[in-house]
């Protein structure tokens, strides 16, 4: 093997290829038969040929520079060089082993994009890719690229409307406050009184009421304003679709989002929404005893609690708060969590109590029935139970949006339609 | 019934960690390839080509029917569940010899089929031996030695060609010529190795 080639080896077919052919040659020279010995000529001329032409060129494998972040999937490109042949083994957790041959190009690299099938959030790792190169009957040793980590931000879906809590806050913003101030939308038209600014005197009002001056009259408007909306993601548990999971026995598909996924993914649509339209959004992760992500507005903003959404995560085992997390004076709060268990229950009547309006979004996903009898019984009464709290709290006045794979689709409506009896309703809370 | 069935199951340790028969296949990982062909078509492909030459060399020999077909079956099961080159070139060896003990000589023109048919189960092991079940193979990594090796093949064959119409004459330099060939070959293969 020449110096400079590094890794290759030559793989074990010439030793044999030669034995079977010298093996005919003798056969065929010791009988007289040239047949015979001709039929061991190819494997001979191959094995001199493997031993004559070593590989030439650098062996290299490895993955692209990953984009760290992204929104679409956990996706990689491998990139390989020298040799002609890419023997690869992919393998990534909760995936089927994947394995293929591909052809290298003799000056060049191949590409290979891998792309998993999973469709959860957070941090993820890409595949892990275990590469043999062959060069003509070389082979190089085994190189394994791969399994960075990624951080998968949530999707989101585009809404319309979405409640926003009526006492609104500020002194600029995208909406109409109910109190005087300075804003585009006309009040009324009112005398002139103390306090009010020279340049508010609406001259062509003043001339048709009060032809002779003695009163003048001002334009009165609207303030601007914006409203306050915090996210609060129950992050206290992740639950997938299959209840013999929950308990951390087994492992959840990769391929069905969690009920954290679509908390994540509900949280990641109502929060662009708002940002979209100037509102101030804040967050808050039940899971971490961290201070909230303070509300506010803007795209950076914005990127900033998609971070904290895929980054949000179970911490131990689902633990009942002593306190609320304090969330701004007049803010609207949305509470993605599966209720099943009292704590949110518990949290969004102290947040009424404070006078917060609360909008709970059920993110349990649609859940498999068990097989197993036992576990039939235990997901039964878990399931009576969180009917009972969720039935219980829309009697007390709060709109439950469900997320889960059948509900989303009416979710955005659902939303929608709670905007508006918002905006109509004087206390809604 | 079946509820029944359930319950036992959940209750014998030995039946619990059985696997689940209503579980579904985990997801595949998205591969972009060009077209590709599945590994079990190349370990067939390798079995029914070593079966082909054992059953053609068997049937030159005045060899009981049963004898050679058992033969063959044996071979395409073998390659079949542990495929190698290497028992690819067993059965080409086998082939060679049974082919030296037929009563065809001094040069059997059917030898001229089984050299491709060889040197093509050799190579389909090679294949089979490194590849799953469910592996895929692209076909252009497949053509990647197809040249060299219809340039192997097709010599070989042309040499017999022309070798044919003097099988049977008493040719001394041919066979000094044979044994200095063999010569230079083991030199090649054996004195630089690595």
């Amino acid at each position: 093997m020449p110096p400079d080639a590094p890794g290759w080896r030559v793989g074990g077919l010439p030793e044999a290829a030669a034995v079977a052919g010298v093996v005919l040659l003798i056969v065929g020279l010791a009988l007289g038969r040239p047949d015979v010995a001709l039929l061991g000529v190819p494997m001979l001329l191959a094995t001199v040929f493997s031993r004559t032409r070593p590989p030439a060129g650098a062996h290299a494998v490895a993955e692209d520079p990953p984009d760290p972040e992204t929104e679409a999937g956990v996706a990689s490109t491998i990139r390989i060089s020298g040799g002609d042949l890419a023997h690869v083994r992919v393998s990534a957790a909760g995936h089927r082993t994947a394995e293929f041959v591909a052809r290298v190009p003799p000056d060049g690299s191949r590409a290979v994009d891998l792309r998993l099938a999973s469709v959860r959030t957070g941090p993820q790792e890409t595949a892990i890719a275990d590469v043999r190169s062959y060069a003509g009957e070389w082979e190089h040793d085994p190189v394994t690229v791969g399994g960075t980590r990624r951080l998968v931000l949530p999707s989101s879906m585009p809404l319309a409307h979405v409640p926003v809590p009526r006492n609104l806050r500020g002194l600029t913003g995208p909406r109409r406050s109910r109190r005087f101030g300075d804003g585009g939308e006309l009040r009324d038209i009112h005398p002139f009184a103390p306090g009010d600014r020279l340049r508010r005197i609406d001259w062509r009002a003043t001339a048709r009421r009060s032809p002779n001056l003695e009163t003048l009259y001002v334009r009165r408007t609207f303030a601007d304003a914006e409203a306050a909306v915090m996210l609060v993601l129950d992050s206290r548990d992740d639950v997938g679709t299959d209840p013999r999971t929950w308990r951390h026995f087994g492992e959840q598909r990769v391929d069905e989002a969690t009920s954290l996924d679509l908390a994540r993914h509900a949280a990641a649509s109502i929060a662009r929404a708002l940002v979209e339209h100037g509102d101030r959004v804040g967050l808050v992760d039940l899971a971490l005893d961290a201070r909230p992500l303070p509300p506010a507005s803007g795209r950076r903003h914005l990127r900033r609690i998609l971070h904290g959404l895929a980054l949000s995560h179970p911490v131990g085992e689902p633990s009942a708060r002593l306190r609320p997390p304090q969330v701004s004076a007049d803010a609207l709060i949305y509470l993605f969590s599966t209720v099943l268990d009292d704590a949110s229950a518990q949290l969004v009547r102290t947040w009424r109590g404070l006078g917060h309006p609360v909008v709970v979004v059920d993110t349990l996903p649609d859940v498999r029935p068990a097989s197993d009898p036992r576990l039939a019984i235990a997901w039964r009464i878990v399931r009576m139970e969180r009917e009972l709290r969720l039935d219980r709290l829309a009697r007390e006045g709060v709109p439950i949006v469900h997320w889960a794979a059948s509900g989303r689709a009416e979710a955005a409506a659902g939303l929608d339609a709670l905007a508006r009896v918002a905006a109509r309703k004087r206390d809604w809370r | 019934m079946r509820t029944w069935l359930l319950t036992l199951r959940a209750e014998l340790p030995l039946l619990r960690d059985l696997p689940d028969p209503e579980a579904r296949p985990l997801p595949r990982i998205g591969v972009v390839l060009g077209r590709t062909v599945p590994g079990w078509v190349l370990r067939a492909a390798t079995s029914l080509a070593s079966g082909l030459l054992l059953l053609i060399a068997t049937g030159r020999l005045a060899m009981d029917a049963g004898v050679a077909w058992t033969l063959v079956w044996i071979c395409v099961a073998v390659i079949a569940v542990w495929p190698s080159p290497s028992m690819a070139l067993v059965a080409v060896v086998a082939s060679g010899l049974f082919l030296a003990l037929d009563g065809h000589g001094p040069f059997d023109p059917v030898v001229l089929g089984l050299i491709p048919l060889g040197y093509a189960s050799v190579r389909l092991g090679w294949w089979a031996q490194r590849v799953s079940w469910t592996a895929r193979v692209e076909w252009a990594a497949l053509a990647r030695g197809l040249p060299r090796g219809l340039a192997f093949v097709g010599g070989t064959v042309a040499v017999g060609a022309l070798v044919l119409p003097l099988a049977g004459q008493p040719l001394g330099p041919a066979v000094v010529a044979g044994g200095a060939a063999l010569a230079v070959l083991a030199w090649l293969v054996f004195a630089r190795r690595p």
